[in-house]
């Protein structure tokens, strides 16, 4: 019987060059992100433990963006502290103010690469699949035991395989595909699973639009999403190209589906689970109080141009507040000197420097009482991103950006083919 | 290693999220205290137990039994399993669990089994014995047999060393 491409991911970092799913296998750990909500808890647990050093510091990112600039005093001890233990175990990889961002974002620009086994204290660490790695997301115990042995236990995922075929139609994203994959299979099927994502769409996305798939996966249940790398991931990695991997022809699926891509139109997660996943039209007309364009999902270069594409020459709605947090500080360079940047604030939007600002409901940009927001964040559960009486929809870039303008959940498309008034 | 375990079981339905099993106001990510989290599990669960300390953990429940996706909420924290194991909690079976939550009970030294049709078989109260190598489940108040899956020899050396950190300090140890 053949492999699956998670069986080989993980096998070709175990001591006997493989794995097979149900396996409980130990296995080196080439990148680790540690962010500062749970980075204080780990390094508690590690000098409980009396080590001293960290069996490879440079494999180690140790990154603050859930609350950054400070702004609470117990943030800024908190910077304080990451600070201190850099320093202790020669952690040279962390967060630098001015090079600054989303943990994840960093992860991917340059860090991890095609074949690597990557993990991250936080879910959505499952993002960095969509480079042709092998991650997931891990806790506070896990952590340390990288941290002080190189290793971590997995148990081998049994996969789901999702080939998708067909070209998205114009206003519709990568963002509407990946809710829409979190619909194929019942959600029992999600559970504990690695979700593999091929076909001749995913062959034509963008590495940023395979990053948002393999990001928002995370909200299935499974334990990570798996990308085949291609000359895309390589590039945008700057690592030397290797020979693709897939999986075997007679490799064994728990389940297996085709999605036409074609026929898809922009969705919308409605309150209040990501998995309440609808046409965007079926909540046509619905007033916005607030569009956030940002996140680990969607906070890149793409999704600042999609927005773009739809704010230039418009302006956002009277009643309606649009904020733009470009996932790290290099995005937010990289669109100032494109123009994007004078696009995105002449139309109106409060631009927030690189962090996960509100999406997890820790930073600036919350949302209040009976209010509505459309986001391209990747949770929607009751106060995540404020109160406990708002409304939170997950959308793409574009239908952010249409909702912004209209102030009113709109068609993306509508304002895409007549161009700017 | 004794892999018996006998205890009163507590009930709960599908889809438990971390947040039900303790309010996120109840922890602090400054720290993990096992003991202070205890006072609040369960607490909007139980009926009369929010606001009240202890209340959960006076009712002397060792076992949880649950339906599908117990301790979803995708949360990367490790906090409500140790606060099951300060309410006195030494073993959750359930239908199916939700990834974090099993990985997390494990990496605490908490056994977890996935045990089909549990939820069925058991009624709040019920006194149970698992045997947590082999997954023999027997419901001592009502003679029913259920086999859930045995936690595999790796799975089983953490629990016994009381968990991942513990079990990894034992290996640094055996190898001087």
């Amino acid at each position: 019987m053949g492999s699956t491409l998670a069986e080989k991911l993980i096998g070709s970092h175990t001591g006997t060059g493989s794995a097979r799913a149900g396996e409980i296998v130990s296995v080196p750990v080439d990148r680790l992100l540690i962010n500062d909500y749970v980075g204080a808890i780990v390094f508690s647990k590690l000098e409980a433990l009396g080590y001293r050093k960290v069996a490879h510091p440079d494999r180690v990112f140790l990154n603050i963006d859930h609350n950054l600039p400070s702004f609470t005093v117990e943030a800024a001890d908190k910077l304080v502290l990451f600070r201190e233990k850099a320093e202790k175990y020669g952690l040279t990889h962390n967060t630098r103010i001015g090079s600054h961002g989303i943990g994840h974002q960093l992860m991917c620009e340059g860090f991890v690469r095609p074949y690597e086994l990557a993990v991250g204290t936080d879910s959505h660490a499952t993002m960095y699949a969509g480079l042709g790695a092998f991650s997931c997301g891990i806790t506070a115990s896990d952590a340390v035991s990288i941290l002080a042995s190189g290793e971590m236990w997995l148990r081998v995922p049994q996969s789901l395989r999702i080939r998708v075929s067909g070209a998205l139609r114009p206003g519709v994203t990568a963002k509407d595909l990946a809710l829409a994959l979190l619909g194929v299979f019942p959600e029992e099927a999600y559970i504990y699973r690695a979700v593999e994502i091929v076909g001749p769409t995913i062959d034509e996305m963008s590495v940023e639009g395979r990053l948002v798939i393999a990001n928002l996966m995370a909200e299935s249940g499974a334990k990570c999403a798996v990308f085949e790398a291609d000359e895309k991931s390589f590039a945008y990695t700057h690592a030397p190209a290797q020979p693709r991997l897939c999986s075997d022809p007679d490799a064994k699926f728990a389940a297996e589906a085709e999605f036409d891509a074609s026929a898809l139109e922009p969705m919308l997660a409605c309150p209040d689970a990501v998995k309440n996943v609808h046409p965007l039209r079926q909540s046509l007309g619905l007033p916005v109080d607030q569009v956030f364009i940002g996140s680990c999902t969607n906070g890149r270069l793409e999704d600042l141009q999609q927005a773009a594409e739809i704010l230039k020459g418009r302006h956002v709605a009277e009643g309606t507040r649009l904020l733009v947090t470009p996932a790290s500080q290099s995005i937010a360079l990289e669109a100032v000197r494109s123009g994007l940047m004078q696009t995105l604030m002449e139309a109106g939007a409060m631009i927030l420097t690189s962090s996960c600002a509100s999406c997890a409901g820790h930073g600036p940009g919350l949302i209040g009482r009976g209010e509505r927001c459309l986001s391209t964040t990747n949770r929607n559960f009751k106060g995540r991103m404020g109160s406990t009486e708002a409304e939170v929809y997950l959308g793409s870039a574009y239908a952010a950006a249409a909702a912004a303008v209209t102030g009113v959940i709109t068609m993306p498309e509508d304002l895409l083919k007549g161009g700017a008034e | 290693m004794n892999t018996k375990i006998e205890g009163k079981c507590y009930l709960c339905g599908d889809a438990v999220t971390v947040y039900q099993i303790i309010p996120e106001k109840r922890w602090t990510m400054n720290r993990m205290d096992a003991a202070e989290m205890s006072r609040w599990v369960f607490e909007t669960m139980e009926p009369g137990a929010e606001d009240v300390p202890g209340l959960f953990r006076s009712l002397g429940y060792e076992i949880v039994v649950a339906g599908r996706d117990f301790g979803c909420g995708s949360k990367s924290v490790e906090h409500p399993v140790a606060a099951l194991q300060g309410a006195g909690i030494r073993l959750v079976l359930a239908d199916s669990f939700s990834r974090y939550s099993y990985r997390n009970a494990l990496n605490l030294g908490l056994p977890v089994l996935t045990c089909p049709g549990i939820l069925e078989a058991v009624r709040r109260d019920d006194v149970l014995s698992v045997d947590i190598r082999t997954g023999a489940v027997r419901n001592l108040t009502t003679g029913r047999t259920l086999q859930a899956e045995g936690l595999s020899d790796f799975a089983l050396s953490l629990i016994s060393a009381g968990g991942l950190l513990p079990y990894l300090e034992k290996e640094a140890n055996s190898h001087e």
